[in-house]
């Protein structure tokens, strides 16, 4: 049976700590996945999530893509993060991850994720993911990420996909979905330029908009690496996955338990998810390397969690 | 106590407001989205049930079965004769209910509902057809229906799927759309909807009877055959009902004259005003027997497009008229319901 490389649910955006001795990459991975593959319907490798300094981040790297391949279930999605500075640069990291894939043999379920505004405008968008596409057998799912622009500080750059350029967009039928980042008015228009496919898939990739208003695809979470049950629970009931809930004493009882819990520790994280995270999880002894350089409020936020979940 | 200041009563408004906004944004967005996924189940949908002998069970449970119980009640008001089932309550008897004729309308959000998964063999068993509205086709509900079609929305409105939003609005017009399908192929006509609403306030504004409403007396426009033309637009002009009845001997109906009667006359003759209302008159109107109720003038304007109607006693001879505003309620004559 094929597994589709854009389920409907949860997509967990891997939270790591890079190694600068670049042994070993990325320490924790095993035991992440280990905990984490019950409960999602993908894996998110994105480096551009775990780096603190969007300009410097690169990649997900050949070792790391060789470890979760190795490491993960061979049915369960990986979504790998490929965007580099430059379009000529993201085109070589593609087309290297692509050879660690043939060299592994691997046919698993599989998709490059790019930013796509990060390097490039988006004129001559639709001409550039063709002949992206054309030197690589995975799908491409693009990631509307006006906050990772807005950090690069050109004010002249446009933060957002232009719905008419995402209309162009979507006939190349290898681009399978889109991960979109901001607010609820853009996430309708999109989701009606996309209309013409319907196999095509709008995820939330901001936690917060998908609790509140969730879409029908599913949601990119940092958080499901602290709470993967109550964030698989939370994200099947929003997208009437299963409707195991209703009719079921305590049930919904303990699905808006969980749906605060979530909220709650999101409440702590969000200031620096990326510093705070790995750090509770380097607590827990899930990883190995804590996060460097956290300032006071993400020491304070790291405690708070860990006063409320003293352990995974 | 601390008074609620009004600045931070403001914000809170606004907030309020955009909520809601965002609210009717996704639900309208919603059902706008299905319109580009209606396709050939659809129509498959209510040829199945339009050609089907039996009856159309709706079932469906939590949300979706308040929708199915909504659906019931609009496919029985329009001739289509339809019952509810519990799922539960099919584990425990009802499922005698159903028969091999019957099309089972199954509503299932997730395409997943246990309780509707366990009731599935036993409808395949007797032979039901059965069609799945779910916003997941490729579910086990959706995968061993006869028809499956898709209800499913891009994005909810209420958190953690807590209270399904959008996607039960998507499903109830859904089932309007399958049960305005119905009364279009079954030509259901104004009578009909008043023997299935003899309560509702269409119902009976419908089964009143014509005698009541009619404009009689002097209120009637009407004119001789040899009438001038130009007396007969004052008498149209006084009445206000956009015609004049042209009268024979006896008090019988000979004609009637319309606005379009002038317009057309106007194109033939030169000087029209003085010609007699029987050279421009359209001979044998359609009329209504006083007997009658207002379903039966509706029904009559309705298939002639017509706007008035003379009303006939049983020698033939004119009692009345009525304007099709006067059977809506909106003309001189209002009904006092």
């Amino acid at each position: 049976m094929s597994t589709t490389v854009t389920p409907r649910g949860l997509i967990c955006s891997l939270a790591l700590v890079p190694n600068p001795k670049n042994r070993s990459v990325y320490r924790g991975l095993e035991s992440l996945i280990a905990r984490l593959q019950p409960a999602v319907a993908g894996l998110f490798l994105d480096p551009m999530f775990w780096c603190p300094d969007a300009n410097h981040c690169g990649p997900a790297s050949s070792s790391l893509l060789e470890e979760a391949i190795d490491l993960a279930p061979k049915d369960l999605p990986l979504w790998v993060r490929i965007t580099g500075t430059s379009a000529e640069q993201t085109t070589h990291i593609c087309h290297q991850l692509e050879n660690v894939c043939r060299r592994l043999k691997y046919r698993g379920p599989l998709a490059w994720v790019d930013t796509p505004l990060f390097y490039h405008s988006n004129r001559g968008l639709p001409e550039y993911y063709q002949a992206l596409l054309a030197d690589t057998e995975f799908n491409l799912i693009i990631d509307n990420n006006p906050q990772l622009i807005r950090k690069i500080g050109d004010t002249t750059k446009r933060k957002n996909i232009r719905t008419a350029v995402l209309k162009k967009l979507v006939q190349e039928p290898r681009l399978v979905a889109l991960v979109h980042r901001g607010d609820l008015r853009r996430g309708i228009n999109y989701q009606r330029a996309v209309r013409s496919r319907s196999d095509f898939l709008v995820y939330d990739g901001e936690e917060s908009n998908f609790l509140k208003r969730p879409s029908a695809s599913g949601v990119i979470s940092i958080g499901a690496n602290l709470l993967p049950h109550e964030w698989r629970t939370i994200t099947l009931a929003s997208l009437n996955l299963e409707d195991s809930h209703l009719g079921k004493a305590g049930s919904f009882r303990h699905l808006w338990e969980a749906g605060q819990r979530v909220r709650t520790l999101q409440k702590h994280y969000k200031q620096g998810p990326a510093s705070i995270i790995p750090a509770v999880l380097a607590a827990w002894g899930l990883i190995s390397e804590k996060s460097k350089g956290l300032i006071p409020e993400e020491e304070r936020a790291t405690e708070r969690i860990l006063e409320l979940l003293p352990e995974p | 106590m601390v008074k609620p200041n009004k600045s931070n009563q403001r914000r809170g408004a606004v907030k309020i407001i955009r909520e809601a906004k965002d609210v009717l944004r996704i639900e309208a967005e919603g059902i706008y989205s299905l319109i580009d996924r209606v396709g050939a189940e659809f129509a498959e949908a209510v040829q199945l049930i339009y050609k089907a002998r039996g009856r159309v069970i709706v079932t469906g449970i939590g949300k979706s079965g308040i929708v199915g119980r909504k659906v019931v009640a609009t496919l029985n008001s329009t001739g289509t004769k339809s019952l509810f089932l519990h799922p539960v309550e099919a584990m425990h008897g009802d499922l005698g209910m159903v028969s091999p004729d019957d099309i089972v309308l199954i509503l299932s959000s997730s395409g997943e509902t246990d309780e509707l998964k366990m009731i599935l063999p036993t409808l395949k068993d007797l032979g039901t057809r059965i069609i799945c509205i779910t916003g997941n086709t490729d579910s086990t509900l959706g995968r061993n229906s006869d028809l499956t079609v898709y209800a499913g929305v891009e994005r909810e409105a209420c958190p953690f799927g807590l209270a399904p939003t959008a996607s039960t609005t998507a499903m109830l017009a859904l089932g309007d759309a399958l049960c305005v399908s119905l009364i279009n192929r079954r030509r259901f006509q104004p009578a009909d909807f008043h023997r299935c609403h003899p309560g509702g306030v269409l119902g009976e504004r419908l089964r009143v009877p014509i005698e009541m409403i009619m404009r009689t007396g002097s209120s009637i426009p009407k004119v001789q055959e040899e009438t001038l033309v130009g007396e007969a637009i004052k008498e149209m002009d006084d009445k206000t009902l956009g015609s004049t009845l042209v009268m024979g001997d006896a008090n019988r109906l000979v004609g009637i004259v319309t606005d379009g009667d002038l317009r057309r006359g106007l194109c033939r003759f030169k000087r029209l005003l003085e010609k007699p209302v029987k050279a421009i008159m359209t001979k044998n109107p359609r009329t209504v027997y006083v007997g009658g109720f207002v379903a039966d003038a509706l029904e009559i304007m309705e298939q002639n497009e017509i706007t008035v109607l003379p009303v006939i006693g049983p020698k033939g001879e004119l009692l009345g008229i009525i304007h099709l505003h006067d059977l809506l309620g909106k003309g001189h004559i209002k009904f006092t319901m």
